[in-house]
């Protein structure tokens, strides 16, 4: 019986991978929470950097963890690999038709992002409480705070950039949690040990510098809660 | 033909600060070409992009890369950025890609001994530019796939690097993620 999963992109993987940390994610599972992925995720997180001496250590760490049941297929959930791509492409074309410049779609998003937000739709569907961990900021701003995305776009593209909200409201509601926030409960529940005052601002600063879309002043904050 | 006319305009300049041996002003021109790398994601751009990047590097490294016949280097470069402008002028798209593609073939060959420092170079000019490309909105699955690197490479680049549009980025509270997050590991 699933109760509550936790939808992992490929960005808290590598992330939680390149500090160590990969530990969480057991410790998460042994409290009863199902951790899922997609397709397209294992393609980031396992086949390519299996190739990458660099990063091979960590794709067979995280291959090791899918073996030992801790991290699942969204397809080992009850979800088909049919409807899955069916609503990742449904979402891939909605998102990437959501954002034009010079009359021009600009295509924001890949399926590995969709994908995340295919699996969230569908137990929602089921009525699974879930949770996205993503890392990237595109994705999430695009669906908490559309208008951040297209400002941010229009100042750097340095040209009108005009937003179509419509479609991406009827995509449904998404909640959206980073490597921050994960290492931030880690602490707080006690996944992790480290028994030093100092130990909740190293990780949050060790997952900012492996990429975790977070500010300085998010970090500040999150240290005094 | 507006992006077109850009992109000749930028690879004149390239050329130009090429033979002043400008780095500086190669990896501005190398910047400019991001705009329409993000719009269009046409591998061409990227392709410019990633070239002109590469060369400002090169130029900035000249002395310690110790590349030898560095002038005819050059000139074979700025001979082959030419014939790439006057294709795109000529409309002549497949042949201009051709060329782009033959430049970079040539930096990658530019010396036997160095094939490995040259080939890491321009590893780290895509990388680079694909954080350009996140930069500009774009996320960072779709901007690895258009760059042919792995998240993993850049997720360790873009960490490294301060964005200046953090005020952008930001969208519920912090305190009320933090909570969501509690209550669902609960």
């Amino acid at each position: 019986m699933i109760k509550k999963v936790l939808i992992l992109d490929a960005g808290p993987i590598i992330n939680l991978s390149l500090n160590g940390l990969l530990e969480i994610f057991k410790k998460i599972s042994q409290k009863g929470i199902t951790i899922a992925i997609t397709n397209y995720v294992y393609q980031e997180v396992v086949d390519r950097p299996s190739h990458i001496p660099r990063f091979e250590l960590g794709a067979l760490k995280i291959k090791d963890l899918i073996e030992k049941g801790v991290i699942k297929f969204a397809t080992d959930l009850g979800l088909a690999q049919q409807e899955i791509e069916s609503e990742t492409q449904r979402f891939l074309r909605i998102v990437n038709s959501s954002i034009k410049s010079d009359n021009h779609f600009i295509e924001i998003v890949s399926p590995a992002e969709m994908s995340c937000l295919a699996v969230s739709h569908l137990f929602n569907k089921k009525r699974i409480e879930n949770i996205i961990a993503i890392d990237e900021r595109t994705t999430r701003v695009l669906f908490e705070k559309p208008k951040n995305l297209r400002d941010l776009m229009s100042n750097k593209l340095h040209r009108n950039v005009t937003l179509n909200t419509k479609e991406l409201e009827n995509m449904g509601q998404f909640r959206f949690i980073r490597s921050s926030e994960l290492v931030y409960v880690a602490i707080k529940k006690g996944f992790i040990k480290i028994n030093d005052k100092h130990a909740l601002e190293a990780l949050l600063y060790a997952t900012k510098f492996k990429g975790c879309a977070i500010s300085w002043e998010e970090i500040e904050q999150l240290k005094k809660l | 033909m507006e992006e077109a006319s850009h992109v000749i305009e930028v690879l004149t300049k390239a050329r130009q600060s090429l033979e002043r041996e400008d780095s500086k002003e190669l990896k501005n021109l190398s910047d400019q070409t991001i705009h329409a790398a993000s719009v269009y994601q046409h591998t061409d751009y990227i392709l410019v992009a990633i070239i002109i990047y590469a060369l400002s590097k090169l130029v900035e490294r000249k002395d310690n890369l110790n590349i030898k016949n560095w002038q005819q280097f050059i000139r074979e470069i700025n001979n082959l950025l030419s014939l790439s402008i006057s294709s795109i002028q000529q409309n002549k798209h497949s042949q201009y890609i051709k060329f782009l593609s033959k430049i970079k073939r040539y930096i990658e060959n530019s010396s036997e001994n160095l094939k490995p420092i040259i080939e890491e170079l321009l590893r780290k000019a895509s990388i680079n530019k694909a954080s350009k490309i996140y930069e500009h909105g774009i996320s960072l699955a779709k901007t690895t796939k258009l760059l042919g690197i792995t998240p993993w490479e850049l997720s360790e680049y873009v960490g490294e690097k301060e964005n200046p549009q953090t005020k952008l980025n930001k969208t519920i509270d912090i305190k009320v993620r933090a909570q969501m997050a509690m209550d669902f590991f609960r």
